[in-house]
């Protein structure tokens, strides 16, 4: 069984008011071209389609258009599931219809669902749900936590699994064990939304979504195909790919990483503000978050940089940490004394520190002060 | 403050009550209060606010209009709201002016505007302010810690004001933090600083007045003359210490003389006393001669003593004897009398038998009749018992028949009812039915009137078009017959100008004739092709008007007519309803939809009613059942009752009329029986009192006879004892009794006698001895002359004082000399310190009240370290909501030598690298960048123990300037506070951030009135 594993489009995303539709488009292409290539008989996307419940009607389109070409031309079933950034009633719109014309999606969490068979193996879809949509749906009101809802899914699933058939299980969740990035919305809803990754480990196979790196979750048969694209600037590092999975009739499945080349990268820069004015590296249209590392502010650094790297999303000067003009007391001002205090300030206010003899009368004089107000 | 719970009562849009549980959040510290546009969102925190300051939380709605509009008259507008404060729980309620119906009578008056604060503790409310709003706004603030206009800048950020914090003004931003941070207390060391400085220039002034008067007291005019004076008064005492040595020897010298001559005096006046003493003895020597005589008499009279006492005590005893005598006579007279009477009682006792036997004879007779008696007593008894059961019987009979009744009426009742809803219930298809016609008539009538309107204005039209066309027409009659005529015109020039060449006998070029009786003449000339043209041009072109005229009316006229029909059609469905006016129906509709809401009811509740019925039944036959029983009781009672009576009628006729009454019978028995025994008894006592008179009588007698016997010999002693004494006198040499008598003495005064005999001798004998020893002392010694000794005494002491006087006179002016040197030396000193510690304060004054260096005060310097630390963590969180582009920090400006400054803000924008005003931030970067700040305020706040708490933040809107990004940024630096402990609570309408927040309080608004409920997970 050879079949594709992704998910995190975040169709209609923006990032810094730049709208990476484009970006998303162009790797979805690269996308028809793997299917072309491998030939596949399934292509699995692990949740969050959308980056909105509500996405905007460009990202519909393009989401239309590209199932339209793998479901109805190249004949090639798609397997969906709704992430935590899904509206599972939208996505899931049709669903019924679909089903007999090779595009399964599972949008609402089901009591019963049933498996999609796919030659020798099945695969249960699990979508995303938080826990008071889980009771209700699952009719169970113990559930409190995600690993609680997986629980009651993968039992289920299993309950519902066709003997002699291979355990495919797809799923999006916060699996113990991956990194995550700044791009990955919380999932912690009343309690951590963590799920052990053990779980998992009876079944052939787990395709899941949500964290944003290409990794394994604890198993090496445990995975994350990781994000279309680099959707902050925690990932400028990461190597986004489709994973190509091969799962023999008996005996472990095989994965492999097919990378995207995308048109615009995304990366971080880092040097000084003329420096960078003067040479780009790399190319210049990609999205970059630039840290300058200039002593003092710049006038106008983001406009002027804009002119030569049109794409920049962000800067970030290491400045705020230190600056020359004020000294903030480190600890809670309350809590020093008001000796300390008065030092502190009067080498601030005349340049000078206060000799003994000055110090042992404030002492006194404050001392007295402040005693008959607590007395108030 | 965390909120626990919030009770609303026509408050806003909330008619009814409602109450707020924040324990319902089941411990989330992070809710949404959400809800539709003007659902009441931000009332609830106008409550909020309101409860605690009498102000609504934008301050912008007034509080006395916070009635609801929806609410019930009698309800009255309240607010009520339970807060915990650290460890403590308060309660407060308010209610503002407000019109409320007069409990007697129609109509309204006014109620005042209340307030009451509570503190809440295991259950018992303590009252800390009551009934006055302004004494609860006092306490309030003072346990909140702060005002309702800084509460608006950190706690609640009200909508469309929450950048004030941000935008305020350097002075009111002070006035925060000082509330916040308590920092007036360096203000006060200032003050202290500047206070010591007075007080110490005060100080050293009265010293310096102090050291004066001392030099002025010694009479010198400065320090430096004390020496001189010191040793010139040294000089002097020793002068004087001299000369009182002197003096001293020659006091000692005269005292020594006076002493002697005392001693002698004292001796030869002792000389003189012994002679004296001894002269006075001798003189009484022959008076105690005379005593000698007189003791020795007495002793003889003592031996004839016994033989007198003897005849003393025999006289005595034949008196006594004497006097018994009598007594017994009188005794025995009176036994005889007592004898005599008891004699004559007895015989009258003997006389009374006759009547004895009479009561005995009676007394028998009345025990036969008892028993009879008692059997009356019964029966009587049994009628009384029979009676008071029949009366309880009457009056339980009487009350069965009463139920029975109420039972009976139940049941008609509850029939009848059955009756009306059966007859509801039946009606109820009709009904429906009815409802389905009108509401097709509505929507007729609705129609209808829509094309009568259509109608109208189609009729408009048609006559507009009619009345172009008309005008078409007349147009185009007129520019035809424009035509014609300028054709016309045409023809007769033409004709004229043939005729003008018409010669006679040639033939008409128009009609051949070759006569011309009548050539054409005209008076016009020809006109030229142009008009010509133009004529025909507008001929045709009002043709073509016309055609199109024409068109258009037919049209219109089709359309008209269309628009008729339909109106005709529907005139015809509704007949004459089509009059009736539009409101009618609707409510005709809403009578037919109730009355079929009635008979749908009706239908609910017959089958309970019908339940109700048999039950009623039932019981009517049961009250019957014991009504019936009671009265077959009763019958038999009655019948008990008349036997007794009868019984007792005929007892009563066997007795005697005096007998009848219970008692009388025994009554006279006892009476007779007493009688009886008290006859007997007189007797015998009568008896016993004879006897024993006659006894004692007889007694007395014998006493009588031995008496006499003893005076007899009584008498003879008597003279014995006389006889013997006589002898006795004459033996001790006295001459007859008298003279023994005189001689007597009693002991003690023969004692005394002797005594006094002693005494006299011991007393001469020392007397003697006495002057032997004087003469021998003063022997040879002289009499001195003291007077003048002491006077020579006395002026030897007097110039000894005086010499004193001198010396301590000038050693105390030395000794004051000294010291007031010492005391100027040690007020110099002082004076020294004070001065040095004089200069210190001032500097630290001047420094504390920012009059130098960089003219910042004390206070406000900590401010600013304070307002920098906010700034800090507030900055944190901005970077993050704003991607790294904006920080904020204190504006220090340059040269800002106003006291008053260094508090203000402002922005740092990494893509320009240049500072900016706060206030040219966008509508969604205020918002991001007041939300940073009061969530920096608080973090400072939290991290200081003991003082005010800002432990809950409200936001209320806002989210709706940011975009997606911005959006998600702000929820989950909002998320992240979750882990600080505080309760955030946020207003939004969005539909994406309550897809993100789980524990929400959803506002429901309905057509009475809003509704809030929390719902979590």
């Amino acid at each position: 069984m050879r079949f594709l594993h992704t998910s995190d489009w975040h169709l209609g995303k923006t990032l810094c008011n730049a709208n990476l539709l484009e970006d998303q488009a162009h790797a979805l292409e690269q996308v028809i071209a793997m299917i072309k290539d491998a030939k596949p008989k399934a292509f699995v996307i692990a949740g969050d389609i959308y980056d909105r419940a509500v996405p905007p009607k460009e990202a519909v389109a393009l989401l239309d258009e590209f199932l339209g070409r793998v479901v109805g031309e190249l004949k090639v079933p798609v397997l969906m599931i709704a992430g935590n950034h899904d509206s599972p009633e939208r996505l899931g719109f049709a669903a019924d219809f679909l089903k007999p014309q090779g595009l399964h999606v599972v949008g609402l969490l089901e009591d019963e669902p049933e498996p999609v068979v796919i030659g020798d193996a099945a695969f249960h879809l699990m979508p995303y749900a938080d826990p008071a949509t889980a009771r209700f749906a699952l009719g169970d009101e113990g559930i409190r936590t995600h690993h609680d809802i997986l629980t009651a899914q993968l039992s289920r699933a299993w309950g519902r699994h066709p003997q002699a058939k291979r355990f495919i299980a797809v799923a999006h969740a916060f699996v113990a064990g991956g990194l995550s990035s700044e791009s990955e919305l919380g999932l912690a809803v009343g309690g951590s939304g963590e799920v052990d990754a053990k779980l998992f480990a009876p079944a052939d196979y787990a395709a899941l979504g949500h964290l944003h790196s290409p990794q394994d979750a604890g198993f090496a048969h445990v995975r994350y195909a990781g994000s279309l694209l680099k959707y902050s600037a925690s990932e400028a590092t990461h190597l986004k790919a489709i994973t190509l999975v091969e799962l023999p009739a008996k005996g472990k499945a095989h994965t492999e990483p097919m990378p995207f080349a995308p048109r615009r990268d995304l990366r971080k820069l880092r040097g000084a503000f003329e420096d960078l004015l003067r040479e780009a590296t790399g190319n210049r249209e990609d999205y970059l978050f630039v840290e300058l590392t200039d002593p003092g502010p710049v006038l106008d650094a983001m406009a002027r940089l804009r002119r030569v790297y049109p794409n920049i999303l962000g800067i970030q000067t290491g400045l705020e940490r230190s600056s020359p003009d004020f000294e903030p007391l480190r600890s809670d001002p309350r809590n020093l004394d008001p000796e300390s205090l008065f030092q502190t300030f009067i080498k601030e206010s005349t340049g000078e520190n206060l000799s003994e003899e000055e110090l042992i009368v404030f002492r006194e004089v404050a001392g007295k002060a402040l005693l008959n107000r607590s007395a108030e | 403050m965390k909120p626990l719970r919030l009770v609303l009562q026509a408050f806003g849009p909330y008619a009814a009550c409602q109450e707020l549980d924040f324990a319902d959040l089941g411990g989330q510290d992070f809710f949404l209060i959400h809800g539709p546009t003007g659902a009441g969102k931000t009332s609830l925190l106008d409550g909020l606010s309101y409860a605690l300051y009498g102000e609504t939380s934008g301050g912008m709605r007034e509080a006395k209009d916070m009635r609801s509009h929806f609410a019930d008259p009698t309800l009255e507008t309240r607010v009520r709201f339970e807060f915990q404060l650290g460890t403590h729980i308060y309660r407060v309620d308010r209610c503002p002016e407000q019109m409320v119906p007069k409990q007697r009578g129609g109509g309204q008056k006014k109620q005042s505007y209340i307030a009451n604060l509570w503190e809440l503790e295991a259950g018992e409310a303590t009252p800390l302010a009551t009934e006055k709003p302004t004494a609860v706004d006092a306490r309030v603030i003072e346990l909140m810690g702060f005002k309702a206009s800084q509460f608006r800048q950190v706690v609640l950020l009200p909508q469309g004001r929450f950048q004030e914090f941000m935008l305020a003004g350097s002075a009111e931003r002070q006035a925060i933090l000082q509330v916040l941070f308590q920092t007036e207390r360096y203000a006060r060391i200032a003050q202290a600083l500047a206070d010591e400085e007075k007080c110490l220039k005060e100080t050293m002034r009265t010293t310096l007045a102090e050291s004066q008067q001392l030099l002025e007291q010694v009479g010198v005019d400065s320090v430096e003359e004390l020496p001189g004076l010191i040793r010139e008064a040294e000089r002097r005492g020793t002068l004087l210490k001299g000369e009182q040595e002197k003096v001293i020897q020659a006091a000692a010298a005269a005292a020594a003389a006076l002493q002697e001559g005392l001693r002698a005096s004292v001796l030869v006046k002792e000389l003189q006393a012994a002679e004296a003493e001894r002269e006075e003895l001798a003189s009484r020597a022959q008076l105690m001669e005379v005593r000698r005589t007189e003791q020795e008499r007495a002793l003889r009279a003592e031996f004839i003593l016994p033989p007198a006492r003897r005849l003393q005590e025999a006289q005595d005893r034949t008196r006594d004897l004497g006097e018994e005598e009598g007594r017994l006579a009188e005794v025995a007279g009176a036994m005889t009398r007592i004898f005599v009477d008891a004699e004559e009682k007895l015989a009258q006792a003997d006389g009374q038998e006759i009547r004895r036997e009479e009561l005995r004879r009676s007394i028998a007779r009345l025990k036969e009749l008892e028993p009879k008696l008692v059997a009356l007593e019964e029966s009587r008894k049994e009628v009384r018992a029979s009676a008071l059961e029949r009366g309880r019987l009457e009056d339980d009979v009487s009350e069965h028949r009463r139920r029975t009744e109420l039972a009976g009426q139940e049941l008609s009742r509850l029939q009848v009812q059955v009756q009306e809803l059966r007859t509801e219930t039946d009606q109820s298809e009709a009904r429906e039915h009815l409802l389905y016609l009108v509401k097709k008539q509505r929507g007729q009538r609705d129609e209808l009137e829509r094309y009568w309107m259509q109608a109208k204005d189609a009729k408009e039209a048609l006559e507009d078009a009619e009345g172009s066309l008309w005008a078409a027409k007349d147009e185009r009659g007129t520019a035809h017959e424009a035509q014609q005529r300028i054709l016309a015109r045409r023809q007769e020039a033409q004709a004229a100008s043939l005729a003008r060449h018409l010669e006679s006998g040639a033939p008409c070029p128009v009609c051949g004739s070759t006569e011309h009786p009548l050539p054409a003449r005209s008076a016009a000339d020809l006109p030229d092709e142009e008009s010509i043209q133009a004529a025909r041009d507008r001929d045709d072109l009002a043709e073509v008007s016309l055609a199109r005229a024409q068109e258009n009316a037919t049209q219109r006229l089709i359309a008209y007519e269309g628009l008729r029909a339909r109106t005709d059609g529907l005139l015809d469905a509704l007949g004459d309803l089509a009059q009736q006016p539009a409101e009618r129906f609707a409510a005709q509709e809403a009578e037919r939809r109730t009355d079929l809401e009635r008979s749908r009811t009706s239908a609910t509740r017959l089958p309970s009613v019908e339940l109700d019925v048999s039950a009623a039944e039932n019981k009517k036959t049961a009250t019957n059942q014991v009504l019936d029983a009671s009265l077959l009781r009763l019958e038999e009672l009655r019948t008990r009752e008349t036997e007794a009576k009868a019984k007792v009628r005929f007892l009563e006729e066997s007795l005697l009329s005096e007998l009848r009454a219970p008692g009388a019978l025994s009554t006279r028995r006892e009476q007779a029986e007493r009688e009886l025994a008290g006859s007997e008894r007189e007797l015998q006592e009568a008896r016993t009192a004879r006897d024993a008179a006659q006894a004692q009588a007889q007694g007395s007698g014998a006493r009588m006879e031995a008496h006499r016997e003893r005076m007899h010999d009584g008498q003879a002693e008597t003279s014995r004892c006389e006889i013997e004494l006589d002898e006795a006198i004459a033996a001790a040499r006295f001459r007859d009794r008298s003279d023994f008598e005189l001689a007597r003495r009693t002991p003690e005064e023969q004692a005394t006698m002797v005594s006094e005999l002693e005494s006299f001798t011991a007393a001469l004998q020392s007397a003697e001895d006495r002057l032997t020893r004087a003469q021998e002392q003063a022997l040879g010694i002289l009499t001195p002359d003291l007077l003048s000794l002491k006077t020579s005494v006395e002026a030897a002491q007097t110039r000894l004082s005086r010499a004193g006087e001198e010396l301590g006179q000038v050693q105390g002016e030395l000794a004051s000399f000294q010291r007031v040197k010492r005391t100027l030396e040690a007020k110099d000193r002082e004076i020294a310190l004070l001065d040095r510690r004089y200069r210190v304060l001032g500097k630290l004054t001047r420094a504390a009240k920012g009059e130098e260096g960089s003219r910042i005060s004390f206070e406000r310097y900590v401010q600013g370290a304070i307002l920098d630390e906010v700034l800090v963590s507030a900055s944190e969180r901005l970077r993050k909501m704003s991607k790294q582009r904006y920080a904020l920090r204190r504006a220090l400006g340059a040269g800002d030598l106003r006291r008053a400054g260094g508090l203000d803000l402002e922005v740092t924008d990494t893509h320009t690298g240049r500072p900016r005003a706060v206030s040219t931030l966008s509508g969604g970067e205020g918002f991001l960048a007041s939300l940073a700040l009061a969530l920096g305020l608080s973090d400072v706040v939290q991290r200081n123990s003991g003082g005010i708490r800002l432990d809950t933040v409200f936001i209320d809107e806002g989210f709706g300037s940011l975009d997606q990004e911005a959006l998600d940024l702000a929820l989950r630096t909002l998320e992240e506070l979750k882990q600080g402990g505080r309760l955030v609570g946020l207003i939004s309408h969005l539909e994406e951030v309550k897809a993100r927040i789980p524990a929400r309080l959803e506002v429901i608004p309905g057509p009475g009135g809003s509704r809030a409920a929390f719902k979590v997970g």
